[in-house]
């Protein structure tokens, strides 16, 4: 290819033109007709109709290049759609490495936030103390605590700073039952699907701070039915309890995935709450206080393989009978994670040109994908052109 | 109704009660986006398909929120069978979890719809702020002094039944993610 010198440059059509109609003419040249679609599988762009995007004009020289450089994003849409992963597995894997990272991080994020609203009931729950321990940050678990403060005070912090969330008024709740061992989660709130992206954001800005009083690990011990959710089979019979802790619908779910039930839990798969100690119940408090996935990005292998450990033997038998389905089941990330999945791999400097975004979800999607649009929060922040036009199909999504 | 045959209804027709509980969802997480923020984020969220479907869904969805705002009227003249807010908030809790923690929310999200200042849109016939201040008044005309079982039961009449549509087939659909399968089949 022949480089030309500046002063050729110089001679050239399209530079001699003024700055604003060279806009005109790449703009012209770079605008495609439905915009830009994502491809999910290479983490890219290109034209709606698949072809790849042509840049050819920008390669002309550094200058064009440069004048052009922000321009793509700036007057395209780009479109984003669900994506299916897929995973071939050699024959023998065990049933946890030949699972999808979306299917696992389905089943383990649900489960976490069950655990995340039951140690809030269980730590709200006054049990006759009027004080807990306030710390910003526990570094390790068993640290020192810090000094007592008033559950008004916390209820108050929580109404004042987040008026719009729930959860001030269901910690006010909790509050009026202080003489009752534990409250319900059913009796101060709807269930669990009532419950906001921000509502659990809220719940985790104060969980390690509730539960970082001395004894709670002792009080965490003394609940069978809560070992119960973490996936252990307690000393009292699983149906035999008085109170629906959670919303039906969501438990089945949780035991249907993994093909078990705590009813017909095999023997050998049995870890009994007796047998944990507290330094270890300590360390699950501190691990689910702690973990704070956004529903949006799938956590790693690494993060889910530690909170899977606080639920099940590494790989219980009864899974296998789940085994059977695995190759049959499709797991969809949602189209705004795809979104989120892009622009954070975009420099500051392209992202904040994009302009508009059209997130199209036609797929049951993993993860909550009713707030996956709050990844996109902090990009709207950085962009201030940028709209995001969210379309759900009521039939495929919904 | 058993629980299998309540499952395999479950499975093979959209029922509205679902359909309306979870369209619900997508809402207050789409109203959720502004909290904590000064000003609305430029997101919207518009729920599509048939327009017959989506109308209906919508329908649905506002007869039942002018119900949960009759209620907070009643409950603010103390003629309703739940004395405080807190009652109200948790008062159809165990009705499929339509009811939220906060019963000032979705009322307030339903007129933010209907002045076209929500993030949330509908493309079908939304109808107007004071066609919906009118079935409150009528809702709560209706209700006022009775007991909670007529509260109810006004309720499921509006989530009774399944939505068709021609040329959509709910089971198949199902089938798409074989996760969401239960255990039955």
């Amino acid at each position: 290819m022949k480089i030309q010198t500046p002063s050729q440059q110089l001679q050239s059509r399209l530079l001699s033109l003024p700055r604003e109609l060279r806009d005109e003419i790449y703009t012209y040249y770079l605008q495609e007709p439905g915009g830009y679609v994502h491809s999910p599988t290479t983490n890219k762009l290109r034209c709606s109709d698949s072809r790849t995007i042509d840049f050819s004009l920008m390669w002309t020289c550094k200058k064009v290049a440069s004048e052009m450089r922000d321009l793509p994003l700036r007057v395209n849409e780009v479109v984003f759609k669900p994506f299916r992963d897929i995973k071939v597995s050699p024959e023998g894997s065990d049933i946890w490495d030949a699972w999808l990272q979306a299917g696992k991080y389905d089943l383990l994020l649900g489960r976490l936030h069950l655990l995340q609203e039951e140690m809030f009931a269980l730590a709200a729950t006054t049990h006759g103390q009027s004080t807990f321990v306030l710390i910003s940050h526990l570094p390790i678990p068993n640290a020192a605590y810090g000094p007592a403060i008033d559950t008004t005070s916390v209820t108050r912090h929580i109404s004042q700073r987040h008026p719009e969330s729930c959860i001030g008024d269901i910690m006010a709740r909790i509050m009026k039952h202080a003489n009752e061992d534990y409250v319900p989660l059913a009796t101060v709130m709807g269930g669990p699907q009532t419950l906001t992206c921000y509502d659990r954001e809220v719940i985790q800005e104060i969980l390690i701070q509730l539960t970082s009083h001395a004894g709670f690990a002792d009080r965490l011990r003394s609940r069978g039915w809560f070992i119960d959710i973490l996936g252990f089979l307690t000393s009292r019979p699983p149906l035999s309890r008085s109170t629906h802790l959670i919303q039906w619908e969501k438990r089945s779910t949780a035991w249907f995935r993994v093909g078990k039930d705590p009813v017909f839990k095999a023997e050998h798969d049995v870890r009994y709450a007796e047998q944990l100690s507290l330094m270890r119940l300590e360390e699950m408090r501190f691990i689910v206080a702690k973990t704070s996935w956004q529903p949006w990005i799938v956590a790693t292998e690494e993060e889910m393989t530690r909170l899977r450990d606080l639920f099940e033997t590494p790989c219980p038998k009864t899974w296998s009978s789940y085994e059977d389905n695995l190759a049959s089941l499709q797991y969809f990330q949602s189209a705004a994670s795809q979104a989120i999945r892009f622009v954070n791999m975009l420099q500051t400097q392209s992202r904040k040109q994009m302009r508009k975004i059209k997130i199209l979800e036609d797929e049951k999607c993993v993860a909550l994908p009713q707030c996956h649009l709050r990844g996109l929060l902090s990009v709207s922040d950085e962009a201030p052109g940028l709209s995001v036009d969210r379309h759900v199909d009521l039939w495929r999504c919904v | 109704m058993s629980k299998s045959q309540h499952m395999e209804d479950w499975w093979t027709d959209c029922r509205v009660s679902d359909a309306v509980l979870r369209t619900i969802i997508w809402i207050n997480e789409a109203t959720s986006l502004s909290w904590g923020r000064n000003t609305h984020p430029p997101f919207k969220t518009q729920l599509i398909g048939p327009f017959d479907t989506v109308q209906l869904v919508w329908n649905k969805i506002r007869a039942v929120v002018a119900l949960y705002a009759a209620a907070m009227a009643c409950t603010h003249d103390q003629r309703s069978p739940f004395p405080t807010r807190d009652d109200l908030a948790l008062a159809f809790a165990n009705e499929n979890d339509a009811a939220c923690s906060d019963p000032e929310l979705l009322p307030t999200s339903v007129k933010h719809i209907l002045s076209g200042n929500s993030l949330v849109q509908f493309p079908c016939i939304i109808g107007t702020l004071d066609e919906f201040e009118e079935e409150c008044q009528y809702v709560s005309t209706l209700l006022r002094d009775r007991p909670k079982g007529d509260w109810e039961a006004y309720r499921n009449s509006i989530l009774e039944g399944v939505i068709e549509e021609e040329g959509v087939d709910f089971k198949t659909m199902q089938s798409r993610y074989a996760d969401h399968r239960p255990s039955f089949d």
